[in-house]
């Protein structure tokens, strides 16, 4: 039984190694903005485009409002 | 010193950390654990492992704003306890929160859902009016907020003005 079972786990570890290293293999999943795979440069350019300032412009443009806005409404609350 | 000063820096740095954690809460439920929405959903659908890929990035920066203004809340709110000026009662201080929660949805809501489009809440719908229904909610965060806020900053007052 402990042999069955030995030989079980080398088994299960083997199927995890080659799944892990598959995984890894994977193209697909260097597709990140600094990966050198195909998607990973499609990623980079559709990113550092022409396009970059202004959708940076935009995710970052609520956050200077939302600071005016909080120190408008602290004075606010707290009047004098 | 319990000063309608001190009770402003305290108030300011609730509303600044309600603000972090209402960024927060939005990437992570909406962008992250829902998926109903990204930052750049509208003009980029992730429909296709390469527009999923660019959103999460833009989600990132997104995310980085949001440290960025949750770190300086807590910097605020430091300061203001090293001093001995954290002047606000439990009350009040939830208010803040809950303004900066609101504030955030509110604004965050108007510029990019309304204004810009760059994504809906749920982004498969468009505009609709679950996008309607969130700024309303926000908008009634602010005011239970500021009325919360306001209620405790009363009795801080009267403490206040009684102790000396």
């Amino acid at each position: 039984m402990a042999v069955s079972a030995s030989r079980t786990a080398r088994v299960s570890s083997g199927i995890w190694a080659v799944g892990l290293l598959g995984t890894l293999a994977s193209a697909e999943l260097n597709a990140c903005p600094v990966c050198h795979s195909d998607l990973g440069q499609q990623v980079r350019a559709a990113i550092f485009n022409g396009e970059f300032a202004w959708h940076l412009l935009v995710v970052a443009l609520p956050f200077p409002l939302l600071a005016l806005a909080a120190l408008g409404l602290a004075q606010w609350v707290v009047r004098r | 010193m319990n000063t309608p000063d001190n009770r402003r820096a305290t108030a300011l740095a609730g509303i600044v950390l309600g603000i972090g954690m209402g960024g927060f809460s939005d990437g992570i439920l909406f962008h992250q654990i829902l998926q109903i929405h990204n930052m750049l959903s509208a003009l980029r659908p992730r429909t296709t492992l390469l527009n999923a890929e660019v959103n999460m990035f833009w989600d990132g920066l997104f995310h980085a704003f949001t440290w960025i203004t949750t770190a300086v809340g807590i910097g605020m709110l430091v300061r203001v306890a090293r001093v001995g000026r954290l002047t606000l009662p439990v009350k009040s201080w939830l208010g803040t929160l809950l303004i900066g929660w609101g504030l955030f949805n509110l604004v965050e809501g108007m510029v990019n859902h309304v204004m810009l489009g760059l994504h809906h809440v749920v982004e498969r719908l468009g505009l609709s009016v679950w996008d309607a229904g969130l700024l309303v909610a926000s908008a009634a965060a602010v005011a239970v907020g500021v009325r919360l806020a306001r209620a405790g900053l009363g009795k801080a007052a009267v403490v206040a003005a009684t102790a000396h």
